[in-house]
């Protein structure tokens, strides 16, 4: 039977809201779009709550967030601003090792933000959404072997970058 | 699927990060990264149902649609009215040691000294013959109406005739060469006569006595004078036609007659210097001027 009733939809929007905006996110690099194009998204699921089956409803919500998000914007260069919850090991900070790993992480950010816009999308599902390749695979409709070459060249060119800036 | 505990902090120490290939750093440091926050996800759901429960989606996109359209509309006036005064206003600047001759749109013949501007408005010139000096420019007006000039110190306002206006900072000064001025501020005026010079003083626009009036528009052949006036304001003078700062250390409490041609700065410094017995330094673009030690 298709269709969501509203309890099944508050529980989808508990489980994706997160993981969707993320999704806008990686590709924007903007937080407040990301929070606008999601909210658009879950209310144009709820438009259409009479036809949605619930199985194929995240491929759903990620097509839709990623059309909204080609309406508003191209967006090739984009600013990543990470938090990052690394700390060093009690009593071993050294202020060079700080330094050391505040520079990388820099300059890992910077390169994120230049990565492709699909090879970046793909890298961060996995990387900060903690996706499986399969379960990238699914939701934004490609097969897991354009997942792993997109994750594959994703890692090449940070590297790369990486190196270059160093 | 539910969202990973991101709090959970992760340790790492200077012998495992130098052990690590790229890959692995990479890998490791990006697993720790936390998008900003944004708007806390039970907020967003309020703000969700409530859209949904109003049924106020389509009805906001709409009003979006037409709050677009009326801007678009609004932006397209501003833009045409924008640009009509952008093309109709001109303005003429002049920079540090350059000095500047055009003519306005009433045949009127400016020469304009450095550092100067003057702005007017093309379409309405000539109506009225109305612009806004700062700094000096001599006037050689065309017989016709009122001719204005705006200062932030006060109008000049002449019948066909030559004057000069300086008009800096607080020091505002008009000098006829031919015809007849009027020069206002806010609290007196006065009429001016050939060689006969407008002062804004604190007792209000006061007139001093005529002398030769090619002295004072001397400055277009590039020869300033000065008679009885502050040092730092023949010391300003010389910045503007150099194009140089002057720091001046010294007592600044005097007055000087003084003469000088903007070709040669150290012969200009030479002029104010030797007389008043002070010395200078010149490095690149600055000069230090200080009082000689006894």
């Amino acid at each position: 039977m298709p269709g969501i009733d509203k309890s099944r939809f508050i529980e989808l929007f508990n489980e994706m809201y997160s993981p969707v905006k993320n999704y806008v996110y990686f590709k924007t690099g903007d937080i407040e779009i990301a929070d606008d194009i999601a909210q658009d998204t879950f209310l144009k699921v709820w438009e259409r709550k009479g036809e949605i089956r619930i199985e194929t409803v995240k491929p759903l919500l990620y097509t839709i967030a990623g059309n909204l998000c080609k309406n508003r914007f191209d967006h090739q260069k984009v600013v990543m601003e990470f938090s990052n919850n690394f700390r060093t090991a009690e009593n071993t900070v050294s202020p060079e090792f700080e330094m050391e790993l505040k520079e990388f992480d820099e300059k890992l950010q910077r390169a994120i933000g230049e990565l492709n816009e699909k090879n970046r999308v793909v890298f961060l599902m996995n990387r900060i959404d903690g996706y499986t390749y399969g379960e990238i695979a699914e939701n934004i409709g490609l097969s897991v072997k354009a997942v792993e070459k997109r994750m594959k060249n994703a890692l090449g060119d940070l590297k790369k970058t990486i190196a270059y800036k160093i | 699927m539910t969202e990973r505990n991101n709090s959970s902090q992760q340790k790492i120490s200077p012998a495992e990060f130098g052990k690590m290939s790229p890959d692995e750093k990479i890998l490791k440091f990006t697993e720790g990264f936390e998008t900003p926050a944004g708007m806390p996800k039970n907020e967003a759901l309020n703000k969700v149902l409530s859209k949904i429960e109003n049924g106020t989606q389509s009805k906001t996109r709409k009003l979006t649609y037409y709050l677009r359209a009326a801007a678009a509309v609004a932006i397209l006036i501003l833009g045409i009215y924008g640009v009509s005064s952008v093309f109709s206003k001109s303005k003429m600047v002049t920079e540090m040691a350059q000095q500047t001759t055009f003519s306005l749109p009433d045949k009127s013949v400016v020469v304009m000294n450095a550092d100067s501007k003057i702005t007017w408005n093309n379409r309405k010139f000539n109506n009225s013959r109305n612009l806004r000096l700062n700094g000096e420019a001599y006037f050689d007006v065309q017989k016709g109406n009122k001719f204005v000039i705006e200062t932030k110190n006060g109008t000049v306002e002449v019948l066909g005739t030559q004057l000069n206006v300086f008009s800096r900072n607080n020091e505002f000064r008009v000098s006829c060469i031919s015809g007849k001025v009027r020069v206002a501020s806010n609290t007196s005026e006065q009429i001016i006569l050939p060689g006969e010079t407008a002062e804004l003083t604190t007792n209000g626009i006061t007139k001093s006595a005529a002398q030769n009036p090619g002295k004072i528009i001397a400055w277009q052949q590039g020869i300033f004078y000065f008679e009885d006036k502050p040092v730092v304001s023949i010391f300003a003078e010389l910045e503007r036609q150099f194009n140089v700062s002057i720091k001046f250390n010294g007592m600044e409490d005097r007055y000087i007659t003084a003469t000088f041609s903007n070709k040669n700065l150290k012969e200009a410094l030479d002029i104010v210097c030797i007389p008043m017995d002070l010395k200078y330094e010149i490095e690149n673009k600055t000069i230090t001027v200080y009082e000689k030690p006894k």
